[in-house]
């Protein structure tokens, strides 16, 4: 088939419907190459951005001020300002670098297993969803680097020649996570702009602006969409999907043992790493839904982001919530068969204690909620999908909440028991850290190319071509050979 | 002034020298074909353009499979002899402390600054391999020349054909990219 | 509903059935199961330990062939549930060994009743010496551990046979009434099926030794099964299309994503494997480093390296070539290895325990060592080697037999069937299927 035959598809169109053969379109509209191109590029071309990117920015950029603002406080007065105490020494600030590494997952897994998976209807949101890594893993490093209290002395995690002559400790989990989150950061960074250069060549051959042409020119590395090229740069992103697939179970897997080393009872469990990893692709998953439905409708991008992509985070999402639910309910039994009453006590507290409604809460958000995305009516309705989406989210923050400052507060003596009040301060730094995410989420959505636009063509009906062996071709090819051309044809 | 002309005094000549020739195809299908039967036809400096990788395209040029996963895996295992060298020395061997009653070089809290030192040495390699084979950046290309060519990052498929190939003519390979389905074809100056 | 016309022509559905060669494996294998398990009763009963060692041989065996069976169950469900296409034509030989979990219910009877044999939670005398254990006894006691034998075995065997049940009727009907049912009924069943799975893993790997928990046992047990499953289906095939069965049909681009699966859960059994044995290294808390420090310390310590060896890093190197995975001779060498490793990986688990349960091992099994001292390690080394009854030939008479009974059954499951689901409407696609 080719380019110049227009399927048009209603850009509304279901195609959620479940057969048992066959496949029902990934692309609605004007699924022809151009189409895609028109629809993916608008987005970043027209003269202004909808209202609602304006008053999006205005709210992420004071949110923005208020981070600075109150780090700067926190910075200049102490850490006393947060309401960590003893024993609860870990607060705010470790609870926010757990939430924002989890909600970091959801890109990579769209982009890597997803691609070594086959998901074809990856392609939608994958740009996307690493987007979201991208930004997520910003938030995150922020926290434990103030939570050190003097970030400008970091560079002390270095192994460097120093004049004490020592070194870091290497047995500690906390040089690990630096270690882990740093890979995390640059791997991801790498995975999404390696990806992103063909499509960065699109805006580059369509720009008008001076400036636009050449800012895009220098990122696009001067892409000509080679044949080498193009089966060089698979290879590279095949390579990177499996290495950070592995660094998918790699990193949460390492945030975790800052808990799951110590002797800490509900922090030493052996669950910890898949736990951290389930918990954060939950997370994950239900921050790219919850703005994916929105980010279609504000940009446009119904043709590409279709009901089914839709319908199938939803999918994700209950897959991961029933993960979920199994841990919650797997520690509370194996606590119970430990026979350990140090075991068995941080599973009451936190069902009965002072913090009941967290114990409870997390239960309900994360193991109940998204269990209606049973019924395809759920999945189907784009508001409900992003209800769930915020709730899961409060959800997993509140299960880091009950992880960590639930287990500390109520230690092995029940003389040194405290409880934990957060302050202004750490509330506000919390607000600021999605200012600092929507406000490059929104600057993402408007000058980079929001959909893999490459992507989506390569898995258009018309791009599915197939090769015949070179065996048949041969004798064809002889005709055109240099000596049957001269056989008076006319010339060019 | 003739081509011939050209290559005898080379210093003379003003007018931009041939690149090659473009030829655009209307599908992905079409160019598959086409590439198989340029490579048949012999040519070896030649390349095929397509907004998105065409399946099976590298099958039927006969692009060799790339070095690259070697690359990678080189770029992996010096990661983590890399982390467990460093580890041992600093804490095993130059300032040797016990932690928590562990030996001085534990081999399992180690995986911890191997692994991602294996991700991270091999993710980069992986990228900056990629553009090292590749020859990017590279910011001009004759190519960039051509007004039609602005396509191939939209709908187009092209084939360029080099003027450097031995087996390259203006006329006969014009006349065998026109006789394999070409649907405009271009001369490019460099 | 309608039926799906497909365009299979005939001669691809050449050789899909057993014909000629089922009886005569079938015999073949009924009677090694007979012998093996005869000679293995005999030197059991010549052991002279009231078949101690006999049902610890049982044990294991049972466990591995477990692990298959449920395997293929859970592979079923995954497929079904996400509607794979490309493992189309290795369905119906996973439907056979998934009912082979009757056959396993069956199998399970002997472990009831030798119970007391096996897991010192039966002692109640034993259960008293500690705290810890009186606690335990109301989850781990002989009346509560049967009923949820039962039940384990209702929800996966009801599975196995719905499954198989339903694809015998698509082959009959050629609706696609069938097939809407297994999926419907994979849905919710792949998160029952998990839990039950991990429940298993409860009672027969971490309950063996009474005293330890870890919080991720059951996962690493459900890895352990899935590990097994993905060897064990391109060996199945590979042995039938050597005897000239499904020659066409199953090509090297399943064997390809048979092998990426398979090295995919290797990779993740390593991972939970590390995960648990690192935090509890770490942490050494006595009520959890005991379990680790009767298997990594004298001869078990040597077992435990050599399983680190053949269970991931040798194969997890060997299966990262496309290569391997494409040519069926390597993949089915592969295949054969890692099952070799899961076996081993549940002898490790489950066979220092039985030393310590003796009297005798109660004593060796808890002597302390300075594990990085070589010199005191090969002593030790040497120390256990005379008090260790070696018996190895008993436990490899039960695999063999179990092996036996496991191959029989499932040639059984299959007699006079198509080795293919001919009516399935993804049939044709899957024949074609090609990695990209």
């Amino acid at each position: 088939m080719s380019t110049t035959a227009n399927v048009k598809l209603p850009v509304d169109l279901d195609n959620t419907f479940e057969s048992v053969i066959g496949e029902s379109p990934l692309v609605t509209g004007d699924a022809s190459f151009h189409g895609v191109t028109e629809v993916v590029s608008h987005v970043s071309e027209s003269r202004h951005p909808p209202k609602a990117w304006y008053v999006g920015m205005a709210i992420s950029l004071s949110l923005l001020g208020l981070m600075g603002v109150m780090i700067l406080y926190e910075l200049f007065v102490g850490v006393g300002v947060w309401g960590n105490n003893q024993p609860v020494s870990w607060g705010f600030p470790i609870i926010n670098f757990v939430f924002w590494v989890g909600i970091a997952h959801a890109g990579t897994l769209i982009s890597a297993i997803l691609l070594l998976f086959r998901q074809k209807w990856r392609t939608g949101i994958n740009r996307f969803a690493e987007a979201t890594t991208v930004f997520a893993v910003a938030c995150a490093g922020i926290f434990p680097a103030i939570h050190v209290g003097r970030p400008w002395l970091a560079y002390w995690l270095a192994p460097y020649p120093n004049v004490m002559r020592d070194w870091p400790n290497f047995y500690s989990p906390l040089l690990w996570d630096a270690l882990a989150v740093g890979t995390y950061t640059t791997v991801s960074v790498l995975f999404w702009y390696t990806g992103m250069i063909p499509d960065l060549a699109t805006l580059r051959d369509r720009a008008t602006g001076r400036i636009k042409q050449i800012a895009y020119g220098i990122f696009s590395l001067g892409w000509r969409g080679s044949a080498k090229h193009w089966a060089l740069l698979e290879k590279a992103v095949y390579l990177l999907a499996a290495l950070a697939t592995a660094l998918v179970l790699g990193v949460s897997s390492t945030v975790s043992t800052d808990f799951a080393v110590s002797e800490i009872p509900a922090w030493h469990e052996t669950i910890f790493p898949p736990y951290f990893t389930g918990g954060a692709i939950f997370s994950g998953f239900a921050v790219v839904l919850a703005l994916a439905i929105p980010a279609r409708e504000l940009f446009g991008l119904k043709e590409v982001i279709t009901k089914r992509h839709i319908d199938n985070l939803a999918k994700i999402l209950l897959v991961m919530s029933s993960i979920v639910l199994y841990i919650y309910v797997i520690e509370y039994f194996i606590a119970y068969y430990s026979g350990s009453s140090f075991e068995r006590f941080p599973y009451l507290n936190r069902l009965f204690g002072p913090y009941w409604w967290l114990g409870w809460g997390i239960m309900f958000c994360n193991g109940v909620v998204p269990q209606v995305f049973w019924f395809k009516w759920a999945r189907n309705n784009p508001w409900l999908g992003v209800a769930v989406g915020i709730l899961v989210n409060m959800g997993m923050w509140m299960e880091r909440f009950t992880i960590i400052i639930i287990s500390l507060h109520r230690d092995f003596v029940p003389s040194s028991w405290h409880m934990f009040v957060p302050t202004y301060v750490d509330i506000c730094t919390l607000a600021g850290s999605f200012g600092l995410f929507f406000t490059l989420f929104l600057l993402f959505c408007r000058y980079i190319p929001m959909v893999a636009m490459y992507e989506v063509k390569s898995i258009l009906p018309q791009a599915q071509v197939h090769h015949h062996e070179p065996v048949a071709v041969a004798g064809e090819a002889a005709d055109a050979s240099p000596e049957a051309g001269v056989a008076g044809v006319p010339t060019v | 002034m003739s081509r011939d002309a050209a290559t005898i005094h080379p210093g003379v000549v003003a007018e931009p020298q041939l690149y090659g020739l473009l030829a655009e195809f209307s599908g992905p299908q079409e160019l598959l074909d086409a590439a198989a039967k340029v490579r048949a036809a012999g040519y070896s400096d030649w390349d095929c353009h397509s907004p998105f990788p065409v399946h099976g395209l590298d099958k039927a040029m006969g692009v060799k499979p790339t070095i690259l996963p070697w690359l990678v895996l080189g770029g992996g295992v010096s990661g983590i002899v890399g982390a467990l060298a460093l580890a041992a020395f600093c804490n095993g061997f130059d300032y040797p402390l016990i932690f928590s009653g562990k030996p001085y070089w534990g081999m399992p809290p180690h995986v911890f600054i191997a692994f991602p030192a294996m991700i991270l040495l091999g993710a980069v390699t992986s990228v900056f391999g990629f553009m090292a084979l590749a020859g990017l950046p590279r910011f001009y290309h004759p190519l960039f020349s051509s007004k039609r060519f602005q396509k191939v990052t939209d709908d187009g498929f092209f084939i360029s054909i080099s003027a450097q190939d031995p087996r390259f003519s203006v006329r006969w390979t014009g006349e065998m990219l026109r006789g394999i389905g070409a649907t405009a074809i271009e001369e490019i100056k460099d | 509903m309608s039926v799906v016309e497909q365009s299979i022509s005939s001669e691809a559905l050449e050789g899909t059935r057993l014909d000629r060669v089922g009886p005569r494996a079938f015999a073949l294998s009924l009677g090694t199961a007979i012998i093996a398990f005869a000679l293995a009763l005999l030197l059991g009963w010549r052991q002279n330990d009231g078949m101690q060692q006999f049902m610890f041989g049982y044990y294991m065996a049972w466990i591995f062939f477990f692990c298959i069976a449920a395997g293929s169950l859970y592979f079923l469900l995954l497929h079904h549930a996400f509607r794979a296409m490309w493992s189309v034509v290795v369905r119906r030989l996973a439907e056979a060994m998934a009912a082979n979990l009757v056959l396993m219910a069956v199998l399970l009877i002997p472990i009831l009743g030798g119970m007391h044999l096996l897991f010192s939670w039966t002692s109640a005398s034993f259960m008293h010496t500690d705290k810890l254990l009186v606690r335990k006894l109301s989850f781990l006691n002989a009346d509560f551990f049967t009923i949820r034998c039962i039940i384990y075995f209702v929800v996966l065997g009801g599975m196995a046979v719905f499954l198989r049940k339903r694809s015998n009727a698509q082959d009959e009907t050629g609706s696609l009434r069938p097939l809407q049912a297994m999926h419907r009924m994979s849905r919710w069943s792949l998160i029952v099926a998990f839990w039950v799975i991990n429940f298993v893993g409860v009672d027969f790997i971490m309950a063996i030794d009474p005293k330890w928990f870890s919080y991720v046992a059951p996962i690493y047990f459900f890895t352990m099964v899935m590990v097994s499953v993905y060897a064990a289906l391109p060996l199945f095939a590979s042995w039938l299309q050597t005897n000239g069965i499904l020659q066409k049909q199953i090509t090297k681009e399943h064997y390809h994503d048979l092998g990426k699966w398979l090295l995919a859960w290797t990779l993740f059994w390593g991972y939970i494997a590390f995960c648990q044995y690192v935090l509890i290294w770490y942490a050494n808390m006595p009520e959890e480093t005991g379990f680790y420090q009767r298997r990594i310390m004298g001869p078990w310590g040597v077992l435990a390296a050599v399983l680190l060896a053949v269970h991931l890093i040798i194969p997890g190197f060997g299966l990262m070539s496309r290569h391997a995975k494409r040519h069926r001779g390597v993949l089915t060498f592969w295949c054969g290895w890692i099952l070799m490793a899961c076996y081993l990986d549940v002898f490790w688990l489950i066979a220092p325990q039985q030393y310590i349960n003796t009297p005798l091992g109660r004593t060796a099994g808890v002597m302390p060592t300075d594990p990085y001292h070589f010199i005191s390690a090969a002593a030790n080394k040497l120390l256990w080697l005379p008090l260790r009854p070696v018996a190895i030939e008993i436990d490899l008479l039960c695999l063999l037999g179990m092996g036996g009974l496991f191959l029989a059954s499932a040639l059984f499951m299959l007699r006079g069937r198509a080795l293919l689901p001919v009516k399935d409407p993804r049939l044709a696609e899957s024949l074609a299927f090609e990695n990209y």
